[in-house]
């Protein structure tokens, strides 16, 4: 197996405890939806765990074993951020647009054969 | 002395608070980001005017707003008219979806004359005739077609080879056209085929019954012959002349030919396209390995991976562009049915691209002995030995016990990509599809953690490639955009 790149963490907010990154994020800026959907798109890269710190901020654990060993911690972490980002604004056009977006494809159907004929109970 | 007319700035309301309508958002590359709406329609653009529209402080005279207006990103002032042509776009990318299952597959036999390593079917060899579908089961698959309310009905006959059994294709053809007197469908005849078995009573009755042939053709002669073996025959010699010999019986348009790319072709993307352009083809679908049937058994579906793949589809690609430029219309069908799916308010039938998935709704498969299944790649799968998907079968099930079989419902609607982590919020939901099969085969499960999926992986990256194209290479936009049929 090859050896697996490891560099010091140079973000900001990052520790490294052993084989495992540490990154402490504020759940006032990022909600805990944010940082779950991050992390799961990040599946093929690291193991991400997710842990209340405090009762504002959340810790995230990378970890490069195995399957991820050849990823480079700083460079996850860093994508790991954008994203983290790109999730916060994601949330504020689906808060705004969720019940448009419903009312366009009820709308859109209205006039199918798709829908149910029955009364409401 | 002051003018009466004003600037346009004059006009654009100053406070007016403008309305998000949905869309979703990703990097396109490590300085643009594209956004997507709710029909397809596509805006390029960098993190901080995106950042701006969102927090609603893009300035509305921007030209970036007015292309944001444009496509439906937003509305200013009466929402109810943006809303509504809105809500009809949607109706029509998706009226296929009401009209249901189009696409019929025959499998009369499971006998075949080649022994190809990657084949995604089960073949069987050419003297068992017990796998070769009855009458019985045939007049059964009509009736079941004919069940079907879609307005257009198109029976792909399927193998094994599927001319080893021409007489029930007869049969097949003669009796749906009875059916269809009455029926007055949009009714049309495919046979896939490796074309080594064609003769001339074949090609009289597909004259004078309007039948497309869909043949292979892998590339040149060494590269085909390698991966398409007909034991003692040159397979790629009965190939070629079988194509001649079809489109001088029923004109060229109505032979078409697909290629699978092994590992072997992954170094040779040009010299495959040229094949198909010196043997008067006007396109090729770049087609990667499906990981169903032998393909599994022989394990040559883990000869590449998705990226492997996406070098190989980007070098074709550039090339079928720059041929196009240099003066020869040439077409990468694949990416035409993506850029039907990009440039205009109309969906496709193309079953592995739609959520909810195409299985079963969109195209249906009869097996040989009458066992139904949503798609060819859920009966090699049953060939296999894992029938997950088979949905019931003519002999014993009714139209209404099939088409709402667990075997189907529970992928179809486990699967819809609007609620499916990951492809929820991806921006290229539009473009895309769910691909339970693809899923189960790989994952075995319906619907899969995407950021492990080789289908996501290779779709994205399709995704993401030609919108670069459109976006920087004018030239390139124009020829992309010819490729599309309105």
């Amino acid at each position: 197996m090859e050896p697996k790149t490891i560099t010091a963490a140079s973000i900001p907010g990052v520790t490294q405890k052993g084989d495992n990154y540490e990154l402490i994020v504020s759940t006032a800026v990022y909600s805990i939806e944010a940082v779950k959907k991050a992390a799961y798109k990040f599946a093929d890269r690291a193991t991400v765990m997710i842990r209340p710190e405090t009762d504002s901020t959340a810790a995230i654990v990378f970890s490069f074993a195995g399957d991820h060993s050849k990823q480079i911690p700083d460079q996850v972490i860093s994508d790991f951020l954008t994203e983290l980002l790109d999730q916060d604004l994601r949330e504020v056009v689906k808060k705004e647009t969720e019940p448009l977006r419903r009312f366009l494809i009820a709308h859109a159907f209205s006039r199918t054969t798709l829908i149910d004929q029955g009364q409401p109970e | 002395m002051n003018s009466v007319f004003k600037t346009e700035d004059y006009y654009v309301p100053k406070d007016a608070e403008y309305n998000l309508l949905p869309f979703r958002f990703i990097r396109l590359d490590c300085q643009r980001y594209v956004a997507v709406n709710e029909v397809g329609e596509w805006q390029v653009l960098e993190r901080k005017p995106l950042e701006a529209f969102v927090r609603k402080t893009l300035p509305q005279n921007s030209p970036l707003f007015r292309a944001l207006e444009s496509k439906h990103f937003v509305s200013v002032g009466t929402p109810n008219i943006a809303r509504d042509l809105l809500a009809l776009k949607i109706r029509t990318k998706r009226h296929r979806v009401s009209d249901f299952t189009g696409l019929h597959m025959f499998v009369v036999t499971l006998r075949c004359d080649h022994s190809c390593k990657y084949c995604q079917v089960s073949r069987q060899s050419q003297d068992r005739k017990a796998f070769d579908m009855t009458e019985e089961m045939a007049d059964k698959a009509v009736d079941f077609t004919f069940r079907s309310p879609s307005p257009h009905i198109k029976i792909e006959f399927q193998g094994g080879e599927s001319l080893l059994n021409f007489a029930l294709i007869k049969h097949i053809v003669l009796q749906a056209e009875q059916r269809n007197e009455t029926e007055k469908r949009d009714l049309s005849f495919v046979i896939a085929t490796n074309l080594s078995v064609l003769d001339d009573d074949i090609l009289s009755f597909c004259r004078d019954h309007d039948i497309y042939l869909s043949t292979s053709l892998d590339g040149p002669e060494d590269l085909h012959n390698a991966n398409r073996p007909n034991p003692g025959n040159n397979s790629y010699q009965l190939e070629i002349d079988g194509i001649r010999r079809a489109r001088a019986a029923l004109g060229a348009d109505h032979v078409s030919a697909l290629m699978t790319t092994t590992k072997a072709s992954l170094p040779r993307v040009t010299q495959i396209i040229d094949e198909y352009v010196s043997q008067g083809f006007n396109g090729i679908f770049l087609r990667s390995l499906s990981p169903y049937g032998f393909a599994i058994q022989t394990k040559v579906f883990n000869d590449y991976d998705s990226q492997d793949w996406h070098n190989f589809y980007t070098r074709g690609l550039d090339y079928i562009i720059d041929l196009n430029k240099r003066g020869t219309f040439f077409v990468e069908q694949y990416t035409a049915i993506i850029l039907q799916k990009m440039l205009t308010p109309y969906g496709t039938g193309f079953v592995n691209l739609q959520s909810p998935a195409g299985i079963g709704i969109a195209g249906i498969i009869y097996n040989y002995n009458g066992e139904v299944y949503p798609s060819d790649e859920a009966r090699m799968k049953a060939e296999m030995g894992d029938k997950v998907f088979r949905m019931g079968n003519l002999l014993t099930d009714s139209y209404e016990q099939i088409m709402l079989s667990p075997a189907l419902l529970d992928p179809l609607t486990e699967s819809i990509a609007e609620s499916v982590p990951m492809c929820e919020e991806c921006a290229f939901l539009p473009y895309c599809g769910s691909d339970p099969d693809y899923h189960y085969a790989t994952q075995h499960d319906f619907v899969g953690h995407k950021a492990l999926s080789g289908f996501c992986k290779k779709s994205m990256g399709i995704f993401r490639y030609i919108i670069q194209k459109m976006e920087d290479d004018k030239e390139a936009r124009k020829i992309l955009e010819s490729w599309v049929r309105w």
